[in-house]
């Protein structure tokens, strides 16, 4: 990869959007299981993905998990294993279906990752609270994380049309 | 793409499937069975194939062994007994013993439950079966037979004996289920399955442990009354009296239940329930307690250390204190 | 290409939308609300078990890992009424009166689970 001080600056910038959304976000409550959100963030991290590349989409990824946890004040705390496994989880199914299987458009890889997202922190609840009675709301977060999923697919694909990232980078 | 399809089904699918699976964990063997003209059904917990089919074993043998209608091949039982008059015939120990408890329960039911009311029972029997009474001059004879007839028991050198002698016919059925229970609760004891366990030897006989960890007791419901039910557990339990079994002619109400004093097949009440620690006695008390009053029957619920519940015109005319009718 | 991938998106999204739906309709018709006992869990220790067909008005401290929790009971249903976590996620979930649907506290660790203790009338009839 190359690291020059513009990709830097856009890394930083998308990770602080994303951050941003996140906070926002967090005021949005949860369905059933504490933690779970709706995954807005997804935008940069997708768009990170499809406009630099899949590694700088990771940095972001990561490094927006590690400050809302510290943010949150719950550090390896439950909200911050359960952000981990679903970011870490939507990102490898998104790679995978934008790198290997190219089968679906952005809005497809943006529903698989918000899915694989959720399915993540819930296998996590359903790991530290001992119970498998979380996956109850499984289906009102899956449908919400769909809608989400499709919407997040669009803004990423609108903003792609603007070539906005491709500029700053050239 | 299908593949890609089976992937996203597949983890949802899992969850859905593990999430179903953890609902029910029990370790319940149940079976049923037919024996002594009825269903048994036995239900045990942490227990194999292997003791459900010693359980069959143990109902089978004294099915055969009380079985007055049939011989067997292996043993002597009551319906070869029943033929040979003033004889002595060798038995097996197994036998024997459900003779000598019969003896027992003779004097402890005051001599209502008497198994020599063989001839009895069949007369009316058939004739109930045709809704008609027996003749009464028969009722008379087999009355007198009975007076004159008895059971000899002898024990020497580990070789056991009865004779009958006279005409009367022995019958176990007033404490055959009962008694088959006992034995099937030494059983469960001696192989450590006696927690939890109910045997219900054809709804009129029946044994029971506790129900689970959570729930001790178990609801017994009565027949003879809508909706209700007592709670019990560790215990045998013996019913006489229910509706199905009783014949209805010229407004009177005749049961299979035949008073050895009088040869009459009325009843006192409609229905008794026996609660105790003897399987046998509870069944033996059940029927008893049918053909007495109910001084008789308190004097008895005392001697014994049973608990004794009476229904008779849609009311209950008699419950023990230790016992409580509860309504769904 | 483009119809292509479409074409994959629809049928993804459609798949994905019908699978949760059955798996609500799945829990929606499972669930009973019948006899039910709420078995109340700290840290995945069974802390409480309350019969909630005896319909009794009262109020349970939990204590959590993080703060106390405190549990209501109201006609047969229950919920968490109080809580020191920080955004009440669990107080939202409201009063639960059936099956299957859990009421979670993760910041305290504690989770409500409502069990049917359903029994058929009579365990055995003579």
């Amino acid at each position: 990869m190359n690291l020059t001080v513009k990709k830097i600056a856009v890394i930083s910038m998308l990770t602080a959007i994303a951050i941003a959304l996140s906070i926002v976000e967090s005021f949005i409550p949860s369905i059933g299981i504490p933690g779970i959100k709706l995954g807005f963030a997804n935008i940069l991290i997708l768009l990170a993905m499809v406009e630099i590349g899949p590694i700088e989409a990771l940095i972001v990824s990561i490094i927006r998990i590690i400050i809302m946890a510290i943010f949150r004040g719950s550090f390896l705390g439950m909200g911050f294993l359960m952000s981990i496994t679903g970011g870490l989880l939507s990102y490898t199914g998104m790679y995978i279906f934008y790198k290997l299987f190219k089968k679906f458009s952005i809005i497809g890889i943006s529903v698989i990752g918000s899915i694989l997202h959720v399915i993540g922190q819930i296998l996590i609840a359903m790991i530290y609270l001992g119970t498998t009675a979380v996956i109850y709301y499984l289906p009102f977060i899956g449908l919400s994380a769909l809608g989400t999923g499709v919407l997040v697919g669009f803004v990423v694909k609108a903003t792609q049309k603007t070539n906005v990232i491709k500029h700053i980078l050239k | 793409m299908f593949i890609y399809k089976m992937k996203k089904r597949f983890l949802p699918t899992l969850l859905l499937i593990s999430f179903l699976s953890s609902c029910s964990v029990t370790n319940k063997l149940e079976k049923i069975f037919y024996f002594f003209d009825s269903y048994e059904n036995i239900s045990l917990s942490n227990a194999s194939q292997e003791n459900m089919n010693d359980l069959e074993e143990i109902l089978s043998l004294y099915d055969k062994l009380s079985d007055n209608y049939n011989s067997s091949s292996r043993f002597e039982n009551l319906y070869s007994i029943n033929l040979k008059k003033s004889q002595k015939i060798e038995i097996n120990k197994e036998l024997y013993e459900m003779f000598k408890n019969s003896e027992d329960l003779q004097e402890i039911s005051k001599g209502f439950y008497n198994p020599l009311v063989g001839k009895l029972s069949k007369l009316y029997k058939e004739s109930l079966a045709h809704n008609e009474l027996p003749n009464q001059s028969i009722v008379s004879e087999y009355l007198s037979e009975i007076k004159l007839s008895s059971i000899v028991l002898e024990e020497t050198n580990n070789q056991y004996f009865v004779t009958k002698n006279g005409d009367a016919e022995i019958d176990f059925g007033a404490i055959a289920k009962g008694y088959v229970l006992d034995k099937c609760y030494e059983y469960l004891r001696e192989n450590e399955l006696e927690k939890y366990y109910i045997i219900n030897c054809g709804s009129s006989s029946i044994a029971l442990g506790e129900k689970s960890e959570n729930q001790k007791d178990f609801k017994v419901g009565l027949s003879f009354k809508n909706k209700a039910y007592i709670e019990l557990n560790n215990c045998f339990v013996g019913v006489s009296g229910v509706q199905e079994q009783g014949v209805t002619i010229e407004g009177v109400t005749y049961s299979h239940i035949i008073n050895p004093f009088t040869g009459s097949a009325i009843n006192n009440y409609d229905a008794v329930l026996v609660a105790g620690n003897n399987g046998a006695l509870c069944d033996v008390l059940s029927t008893s307690f049918m053909m007495m009053d109910l001084e008789s029957i308190k004097e008895i619920e005392k001697e014994q250390n049973v608990k004794a519940l009476i229904f008779d015109n849609d009311e209950f005319v008699y419950i023990n204190n230790d016992l409580e009718v509860l309504y769904h | 290409m483009k119809n292509k991938t479409l074409r994959n998106d629809i049928i993804l999204i459609g798949s994905l939308f019908l699978i949760f739906i059955s798996i609500m309709i799945g829990f929606l018709l499972t669930s009973s609300s019948k006899n039910l006992i709420a078995n109340i869990y700290v840290s995945n220790n069974l802390v409480e078990t309350i019969d909630l067909s005896k319909k009794e008005n009262k109020d349970y401290k939990i204590n959590g890992t993080h703060g106390e929790v405190i549990v209501r009971t109201k006609d047969g249903a229950i919920a968490i009424i109080e809580s020191t976590c920080p955004h009440h996620d669990c107080i939202n979930v409201g009063y639960v009166k059936e099956t299957n649907k859990p009421i979670i506290c993760a910041y305290n660790e504690v989770y409500i689970i409502v069990l049917s203790s359903y029994q058929p009338e009579d365990d055995i009839k003579i």
